[in-house]
């Protein structure tokens, strides 16, 4: 039997564009379950990696996208992805929710990322000798620089997704990151 | 803000965070909120739709167990794991399998698509199919039999052989992937591909190897080779000696890890330590300019213990004046050099900086006496320094049988005991429990590659495994310039040469630290390609799985 393999996709007809999924749930609210069933994984991890309470995660979820739905008409499809705009969103959420119980921030460290990819970043050849160290330091960095070290390393997200989500441009978070990890290798080669 | 931090924590998987998205639920918070934002109103909705929610579950649960108490028996179900010559069109795909006639076979089976079917596959893996779980190209649920084809990869020759890319870009950087277990499922009727159906997922639960929970599930998105992030899987470990209550443990990471710090905490001292190397007196020679300095003690040991040192000039300085002399500095500065028998001397007055290289040197009875304690000083030290490289050579042997025991008893942990990650698909293709890694490190060479004869072998990409990780590390040829390997795994190496042979270096053969200097390496060139994979793995010294 010759069996043609000439359609690789493999995804069922091609989809509509994400920007077409958005202006149809703008047009009728009830066709945003596409993006909501596309979103709701990758937002869910957002909230449960910086939450102990994987229930609060799922409810601050779920608080996100019913935000997104109703802000959806103010969503301009103008430079900034959808998905960028519903992390902004869910970041909103977690400030809120962390000025009410602030003992519910959670810092979820991947020591393998540690020692692979931020040690090659910081040009060395080894984190592992540090690695007690290199914890400390991240879980005492300032909230805003502790975010960049998540999303970059812990989230992998490229510095043009930490820039739309933080409200910067890709090279300031880029360049903002770099110092950051600078001031992880001096406290942990001072300590 | 206060923080717990969480080292390593497993994270929810894709089925946990699946079985919690509810659009209908959220549809109603938006409709009870008027379409307008208000935050209190949709907690309260959420915890009564949830109980609704809970009802709805448990009527499902039972719906679907009533179900598999009896299963319906699909008479067509037939398997095979012969290797048929499908001449697969692959042109717009970014595998292809680089030996003709050699690749990992396909299992075949007929699937009734109106009922479904629970499939197994002969490393235990079992693929689930529920009734309607195929649609056309136009996403229209097909009826009937579907021929579904599946294949599993555990090993890096495995991986080679089938020709997929095992490279992974995560924020703009290249990684390669280490696996837990990769498989290919792909499903036709009537000649024609299918397509997966949202509303009746296929689930897998695939054998693996490894136990691990830091490995991500990806799919391949076949036209760019991009590997597409898709979540967690379930990893489910069972067997093991019940007698003994023996539970599954990661093999020997833990002390291997601990030796790897040993290792490197030994080497770090060797380091400092060398930087203690006692300084050979010179004699002064009363023709050469020289500086009288005092020296801290603390700063300067290796000088402070000798009595009377001078600092002469060395002739490395190239526009020394002697007039230097006559100026009443303010503050000088000594530093060693990286030599161990220079130091650089900086003199200062307010806005001029001068440095003058110089090295210590003794007269007369100061010289002798400095030398009697130099040689008493050097033999001591030496006596150190060699039982800190013996302790580096006892630890560099100790982590390899560690190694090794490792892999022995990882390789017996796979019989005793059953490791299932499981995951569904919503795509047909490949499917990846996969943790990105970098390229091993400790050696770096600037490589080229000669046969055993010394003739030049030119390769388009060279690929390097490692016992005990099932990654495939590969190197183009120009980033052959920096092949970096890790000297105290076991390696092995592999390519085709641009004319098209195969040529190994086999385990054991890869050596060297090179400080990223040019090196050439021998490889044995087969003279005909192995005539199957495990022909193939045993030449390589491969053991299915890695």
């Amino acid at each position: 039997m010759n069996i043609p393999r000439t359609n690789l996709s493999h995804a069922a007809a091609p989809p509509p564009s994400e920007a077409q999924m958005v202006a149809a749930a703008q047009k009728d609210i009830s066709r945003f379950e596409p993006l909501y069933n596309h979103y709701h994984e990758p937002v869910v991890r957002f909230l449960a990696r910086r939450l102990d309470d994987q229930e609060q995660a799922f409810d601050l979820a779920s608080q996100v996208f019913l935000k997104a739905m109703q802000s959806l008409g103010k969503y301009e499809q103008r430079g900034l992805p959808f998905g960028s705009w519903l992390f902004r969103i869910a970041r909103n959420e977690l400030y809120n929710h962390f000025k009410k119980v602030p003992e519910s921030r959670s810092v979820n460290i991947e020591t393998h990322e540690i020692g692979t990819t931020m040690a090659d970043e910081m040009e060395e050849n080894s984190l592992e000798p540090y690695m007690d160290k290199m914890i400390e330091a991240i879980g005492d960095l300032p909230e805003e620089d502790l975010q960049m070290i998540e999303m970059r390393y812990f989230e992998k997200r490229p510095y043009k997704e930490i820039g739309e989500i933080l409200d910067m441009t890709e090279n300031n978070a880029k360049v903002k990151t770099y110092r950051i990890l600078e001031k992880l290798k001096k406290l942990i080669l001072a300590k | 803000m206060k923080r717990n931090i969480n080292i390593n924590k497993p994270e929810l998987s894709s089925e946990q965070i699946a079985a919690r998205r509810d659009f209908g639920t959220l549809q109603q918070a938006y409709q009870a909120s008027g379409g307008s934002a208000s935050s209190s109103l949709f907690s309260k909705t959420i915890y009564l739709a949830s109980g609704v929610m809970l009802v709805a579950v448990g009527l499902a649960i039972w719906y679907f167990t009533g179900k598999m108490d009896g299963p319906e028996t699909i008479a067509e179900t037939t398997v095979t794991t012969e290797y048929d010559s499908v001449k697969v069109v692959e042109t717009l795909s970014v595998v292809h399998a680089p030996i003709e006639g050699l690749n990992v076979s396909y299992t075949k089976y007929i699937v009734n698509s109106n009922t479904g079917d629970t499939l197994d596959y002969s490393t235990g893996s079992k693929i689930m199919i529920p009734a309607g779980a195929f649609t056309d190209s136009n996403g229209i649920v097909v009826k009937g039999n579907v021929e579904l084809r599946y294949r599993e990869f555990h090993d890096p020759v495995a991986t080679f052989v089938a020709g997929i890319p095992m490279t992974y870009d995560s924020a703009a950087v290249q990684y390669h992937f280490e696996s837990a277990g990769m498989m290919e499922i792909l499903a036709f009727q009537n000649g024609q591909q299918l397509y997966t159906n949202p509303t009746a997922p296929i689930k897998v639960e695939m054998r693996s190897y490894n136990a691990s929970t830091q490995f991500n599930i990806y799919s391949l998105e076949e036209t760019t080779g991009e590997w597409v992030l898709k979540g967690k899987d379930q990893v489910n470990v069972t067997g093991g000696d019940a007698a003994t209550s023996e539970a599954w443990d990661e093999p020997g990471v833990s002390t291997i890890t601990t030796a790897q710090k040993q290792l490197k905490q030994i080497q770090r001292e060797i380091i400092d330590f060398k930087k203690s190397k006692p300084v050979a007196p010179v004699k002064a020679d009363p023709q050469r300019n020289r500086f009288d300095v005092d020296v801290a003690e603390s700063e300067f040991p290796e000088i402070a213990v000798y009595k009377g040192v001078f600092f002469e000039v060395s002739d490395k300085n190239k526009d020394f004046k002697e007039e230097w002399y006559e100026v009443i500095w303010e503050d000088v500065n000594l530093k060693r050099m990286t030599d161990s028998l220079h130091y650089e001397m900086t003199f200062i007055k307010g806005q001029q900086v001068v440095k003058v290289l110089v090295y210590p040197v003794f007269e007369g009875k100061n010289y002798t006496a400095a030398k009697k304690k130099f040689d008493k000083k050097f033999t001591e030290y030496q006596t150190k320094l060699q039982e800190k490289l013996d302790e580096e050579k006892r630890l560099k042997e100790d982590l390899i049988a560690r190694q090794e025991k490792w892999e022995k008893q990882r390789l017996a942990n796979n019989t005793q005991f059953e490791i299932i990650r499981s995951f569904q698909v919503d795509q047909f293709g490949f499917w990846n429990s996969d943790q990105p890694v970098s390229l091993p490190k400790g050696a770096v060479a600037n490589a080229t590659f000669i046969s055993e004869t010394g003739d030049g072998l030119n390769f388009n990409a060279v690929y390097l495994v490692e016992f005990g990780r099932n990654a495939l590390y590969k190197y183009y040829d120009k980033t052959l310039v920096r092949f970096s390997y890790n000297p105290t795994a076991q390696n092995i190496v592999w390519g085709l040469t641009t004319n098209g042979n195969l040529a190994i270096i086999k385990p054991g053969q890869l050596t060297g630290k090179h400080d990223g200097k040019k090196a050439k390496f021998v490889m044995e060139v087969l003279a005909e390609y192995p005539v199957s994979i495990d022909a193939l793995k045993a030449l390589l010294g491969v053991e299915a799985p890695i």
